[in-house]
Formats: C-alpha cells, structure tokens, sequence
C-alpha cells in the first residue's frame, strides 16, 4: 500500500458533518429497545457511520484516538437527544417509546426461560411498569448515555479508523 | 538506524494504546464483577442499555448474573486479553494484514452462524460456547485495530527537531 506523505491539520477538518451522520443513527437505533436484541450494535454502528462519513469527507487517514473521539461524541449527541425525547414524551404523556413491545418480549422470555430466571425476569417487568420519572432516573439515564456512548462509540470509531487507510493523514 | 527509530516512536504509540485499552477495559470488566457481586441495581440498569441482561444467559457471580451476558463479557474480556497480547507479544509485527481479516472475518461470522442456529433451535443457550466466540470475537477486533493502527508521524522525516537554530540556543 503506498501512502500519501502529505499530513493534514486536524483543526481544518471540523468534526461537524460527521456528527451529523452519525448521531441521526445512533438516535434512531436508540430510540426503540433494540439493545434487548442487539447489544451495544447500535452504538457501535452509529460511532462507525460517525468516524466513516469524517474519514470520507475529507479524504484522510486518522489515529484510533481521533476516530474514537468522534464516535464517541456522535454516540453522545445521538442517544443523548434520544433519551431526551423518550424523557419529554414521558413526562408530557407518560408514554414510554417502544415499552409495551419491550414488556410483550420480556414476557415471551419468562414463558420459555428455566425458572431459575424466570423469576427474574418477571420482577424486573414489575419494575419497568412502576418506574416513575423523577431525578433518580434522570442521573442515571445520564450516566447510561456517558457509560454506553463511551464503549459503543470506541469500538466503533477504533475499528471504522483502522478499517479506512487511504489519504493523507491529519493529525 | 533513523528507520529503526522512527519504528521505534510507532511501535511505542500502539504500545500506549493498548495500555490504554487494556487499563479502560480492564476497569470496565471490575465495574461489571462489582456490580454483581454487590448485587447493585443501579448499575444493573445502567447496563441495561447496552445488553439483554438475560439471567441464563449471563455468568453468575455470588449468585447473582453478571449486568451483561456471556457474549458480551466475553467480548470485553476477548478486548483486554488482545491489548495484554499486543503489549506483551508485540503481535503487530508478526500478523499479517491477511491473518487479521481472516481472524477477525472468522469471529464474526462464527458468532452470526451460533446465533443463526439458536434462533433456528438447532442448539439452544449454550453458555460456554458463547463464551469463547465472544472471547475470540474481542480479541480479534482489537487486534485488528491495533494491527492496523494509524500511527503519529514524526516531526520531520530525517528524525531532527524542526526548532529552528535560535530558538534552540534560547531555550
């Protein structure tokens, strides 16, 4: 692989674009439960669709830390704004985004699971149905979106900067 | 010599990202044994975000299941043992590009065909198995990052401090 000697400033390549890209997924993937299914996968594609759009955009070739930082970032804009909207709907309607369909899942798993965790499971359902909004969850909601956006966010934008090799480097 | 010191200044910055990757996962890995060996319910749901938190499907720990399952501990713990092998090994020079996509091309596809044949019933929640691949499926990621990573360049390429001779002699 040749590669172009030429190097880049860092600060010429605003990060803008790629959190525009990248937070609108991390937004939708976020909004619904998907995380019952998929893991930290919806994270770690919208750090990816994140560090991806900024590698392309401006033709460049960037360190892991670089990539991860706007991933982590977008992670952060995406799932903030989704669990600010989850919140507001809450509040305003006591509506809960997608948990009827959650709790129908959940309640699918106790029938089949062992009964070790059944019980389990079907305590955790009582509890997602008499959880109330108040500043507890607040906090906690925020530390999930710090806590989750940091380790979906950094093997996405890690992987998406060592996946992408080709252009001038920026640092 | 100025080429081996050049290799020597990459060879260092992968170094410090591994020993970052394996401090920061590393803490991740503490942070989930607590959880559950506290049997802290915070924690619990802030995890919650990221992973099912199927009770047979997660690891116990003082009779409590890990905040995440087996795949996903395994994948975290899979992330520090390749960063230790990185740091240790210095398994960038050894690997191959071609080695590395068909490890980490492996991993992947071994953990979409074990979870295609669960969803077909062929087996159902085999814990140790889980465990490997997400073991395997970690420590490939990593090491394809780390492999792969896009290192700082030096200051010049003849390896010289770019002050200028004044600016040495005054400070």
């Amino acid at each position: 692989m040749t590669e172009d000697p030429e190097i880049v400033n860092l600060d010429e390549c605003p990060i803008k674009p790629a959190l525009l890209a990248g937070a609108p997924v991390s937004f939708v993937l976020t909004l619904f439960p998907l995380s019952y299914a998929l893991c930290c996968l919806p994270l770690v594609i919208g750090g990816f669709v994140a560090t991806t759009t900024f590698v392309s955009k401006y033709r460049i070739r960037v360190e892991i830390k670089v990539g991860m930082k706007v991933a982590i970032l977008s992670c952060l804009a995406g799932f903030g704004a989704s669990t600010t909207l989850y919140d507001l709907l809450w509040v305003a309607f006591d509506y809960r985004i997608g948990l009827n369909w959650y709790l129908e899942l959940l309640s699918n798993f106790a029938q089949s699971a062992p009964e070790s965790s059944r019980d389990q499971l079907l305590e955790s359902i009582d509890t997602l149905k008499s959880h109330k909004i108040g500043f507890g969850v607040v906090v906690q909601q925020a530390l999930t979106v710090i806590v989750t956006s940091g380790i979906g966010g950094a093997i996405g934008g890690a992987v998406a900067s060592s996946l992408f090799k080709k252009g001038s480097l920026a640092q | 010599m100025k080429s081996n010191k050049g290799e020597s200044r990459r060879s260092q910055s992968v170094r410090n990202i591994a020993r970052g990757g394996a401090l920061l996962g590393g803490a991740l890995l503490a942070i989930l044994l607590l959880v559950a060996w506290l049997d802290w319910n915070w924690g619990r749901e802030i995890f919650s975000h990221i992973c099912h938190q199927k009770g047979d499907r997660c690891l116990i720990l003082g009779g409590t299941a890990l905040p995440v399952c087996t795949r996903c501990f395994g994948i975290y713990l899979g992330i520090v043992l390749g960063c230790i092998g990185q740091l240790f090994l210095d398994l960038r020079s050894r690997l191959t590009s071609t080695a590395l996509w068909a490890v980490a091309a492996g991993a992947t596809f071994a953990n979409g065909l074990d979870v295609l044949l669960e969803l077909m019933r062929v087996y159902t929640n085999l814990l140790s198995l889980r465990f490997v691949q997400g073991l395997c499926l970690g420590a490939a990621v990593a090491l394809f990052v780390l492999c792969r990573a896009i290192t700082p360049s030096l200051p010049n390429q003849n390896g010289c401090s770019n002050r200028l001779p004044s600016e040495v002699s005054q400070g």
